[in-house]
């Protein structure tokens, strides 16, 4: 009898350590293109009708980041953004071409009419993420829940408060949702915004960050990936109504979805006030 | 808590070691009905030795309070919203409320008995509820938090603001009562209880369901949390003096019916 207590008793232990030790984080399946990933910049720009390219950078998870300038504009670069997929050494970039990587001897088929294939040296760079967290944020997300929450004390004393869960994130609800609380948002910059409603998001541990819009460009940030913890920042030309600064949080993964936690501080119009997200991610392929 | 347990299983473990020296264990059985201040509940009683009777039962409070109030205006959203005439509801008990009770008699015939037990459910003994789908948009039910003093409350997903008072889901009762459940010779008995639930205080709490779960996660309100601008607790601090009485009174009378 004593030994039958005794082997119950040491059950009973190991069951209860085996429950303290279990986790309920669990890592997603590595992107499909993890070990293709890399950042190739040009030794001179690549001329593709308006088109001037810095740079290509192949992502983790099927996608490609172009930087270019147009030619003949002094705007700043921008980025095309798009998927590429790989098959017998060539990399085809959708709406842009195929590229083929040779060491530092890049050739491009551009996929306009009339293209002639270019060639170009360039410095190419390998990704590899630093860390398992880099490894599981690195790929592409939408979001399936967000929760903004604003706080802050206007000029005239009046304070704004509150908390709102979207199953987007459309930065026109966005700002209704903030001007509803008390921020003095204008229709016209109402109606700026009204085209920034995000359908993915794109992280890569070459350090880049891409948040795709349904109806105007990609939004780009240089990341800063540190273990489960991100910063990155944004400019008044990113993102019209905002003047601009650093969102910084963590992320924490269980299989294809990953929870972020971030926190802002912000400025429209003088008023600073703080934003908070709990935001929901799904992966996509 | 944990002392309350032990003197029931000593109580019970007491009545059964008794049993060989007295047959009476569970040779008779009582069903009855009880109204109190847990409601109106349905009872079984057994003897477990001349000393000790065990009951255990189930009740419900079946009356709603309701009443439209106006509840004069808040900031939704930006908007400031007159509430008035919204539905509101109070009930007691929500859920039912189980008990299993252990009656001590001092004596083979005494009546006077001293009670122990413990109570157990939901552990809400009021709930109050504000419908306010009227005076808010749909799209911000259970989507839209309003903050006050860093108290941030949403409705429910069909617009309702809950307030609960809550207990633990299992709760020591102690007692003393007159009247025994069963009698021999009796068909019919008639007894009453007096006494406390030891709750060890109360939570008085609502709810905030913007989260990613979209589940309700209870927000304990305080005379603190409820403070105005000026810091001055608006409830004169008397949610902080309710939520810490640690205990609960209890007055119930029992009818009782001798099946064998």
């Amino acid at each position: 009898m004593k030994k039958v207590f005794v082997y119950v008793m040491g059950l009973a232990a190991l069951l209860a350590i085996s429950c303290n030790n279990k986790d309920n984080s669990t890592n997603p399946e590595a992107p499909a293109t993890q070990e293709l990933a890399q950042l190739i910049q040009f030794s001179s720009p690549v001329e593709m009708g308006a088109y001037s390219f810095q740079s290509i950078e192949l992502t983790e998870a099927s996608r490609y980041i172009a930087e270019y300038t147009l030619s003949k504009t002094s705007a700043g670069a921008s980025i095309l953004y798009g998927k590429y997929t790989y098959s017998n050494g060539t990399f085809n970039l959708d709406g842009l071409g195929s590229m083929k990587v040779d060491g530092n001897k890049v050739s491009i088929n551009p996929s306009v009419a009339g293209g002639s294939t270019i060639e170009v040296q360039a410095t190419v760079t390998r990704s590899s993420a630093k860390d398992q967290s880099a490894v599981n944020a690195c790929r592409n997300w939408t979001i399936s829940k967000i929760i903004i929450g604003i706080s802050g004390k206007m000029k005239d004393g009046s304070t704004v408060e509150g908390d709102k869960m979207f199953n987007k994130l459309d930065f026109k609800e966005f700002a209704d949702f903030a001007k509803r609380i008390g921020l003095e948002i204008s229709d016209e910059d109402l109606e700026k915004i009204s085209y920034y409603d995000v359908q993915e998001i794109c992280m890569t541990s070459a350090g880049s960050l891409v948040v795709e819009f349904a109806d105007v460009d990609p939004f780009y940030a240089d990341l800063n990936l540190n273990g489960s913890n991100f910063t990155f920042s944004f400019s008044q030309e990113d993102i019209p109504i905002l003047s601009g600064g650093k969102i910084s949080g963590s992320l924490n993964f269980s299989g294809s979805t990953c929870i972020m936690d971030a926190a802002a501080s912000l400025v429209y119009n003088e008023e600073p006030y703080s934003v908070t997200l709990v935001v929901s991610l799904t992966e996509v392929q | 808590m944990k002392k309350t347990f032990t003197i029931v299983l000593t109580v019970a473990l007491a009545g059964f070691t008794s049993r060989a020296q007295d047959s009476q264990m569970a040779n008779h059985l009582a069903l009855g009905i009880t109204l109190g201040l847990d409601g109106i509940g349905l009872e079984a009683a057994l003897p477990v030795s001349p000393y000790v009777q065990a009951r255990a039962g189930y009740s419900i409070f079946p009356y709603t309070y309701k009443q439209d109030v106006n509840l004069g205006s808040v900031e939704v959203g930006g908007q400031t919203k007159q509430l008035d005439k919204v539905p509101f509801s109070a009930t007691m008990w929500k859920g039912g409320t189980g008990k299993l009770l252990f009656d001590v008699f001092p004596g083979k015939k005494t009546p006077f008995h001293f009670t122990v037990g413990a109570y157990f459910g939901a552990g809400k003994y009021l709930n109050a509820q504000a419908d306010l789908s009227k005076q808010l948009d749909p799209a911000d039910y259970a989507t839209l938090a309003i903050s006050y003093n860093n108290t941030k409350v949403s409705t429910d997903p069909n617009g309702i603001v809950s307030i609960d008072a809550k207990i633990g889901s299992v709760v020591p009762y102690v007692g003393i009562g007159f009247g025994r459940a069963i009698k021999p010779d009796s068909r019919v008995r008639v007894s009453f209880d007096l006494g406390a639930l030891i709750t060890g205080g109360t939570k008085l709490q609502t709810y905030n369901y913007v989260n990613l779960e979209g589940k309700a996660q209870p927000v304990v309100l305080t005379s603190q949390s409820l403070s105005d601008k000026d810091g001055k607790q608006v409830d004169n601090g008397w949610v902080d003096k309710i939520s810490a009485f640690p205990v609960l009174p209890m007055l119930k009378l029992n009818v009782f019916v001798r099946l064998f």
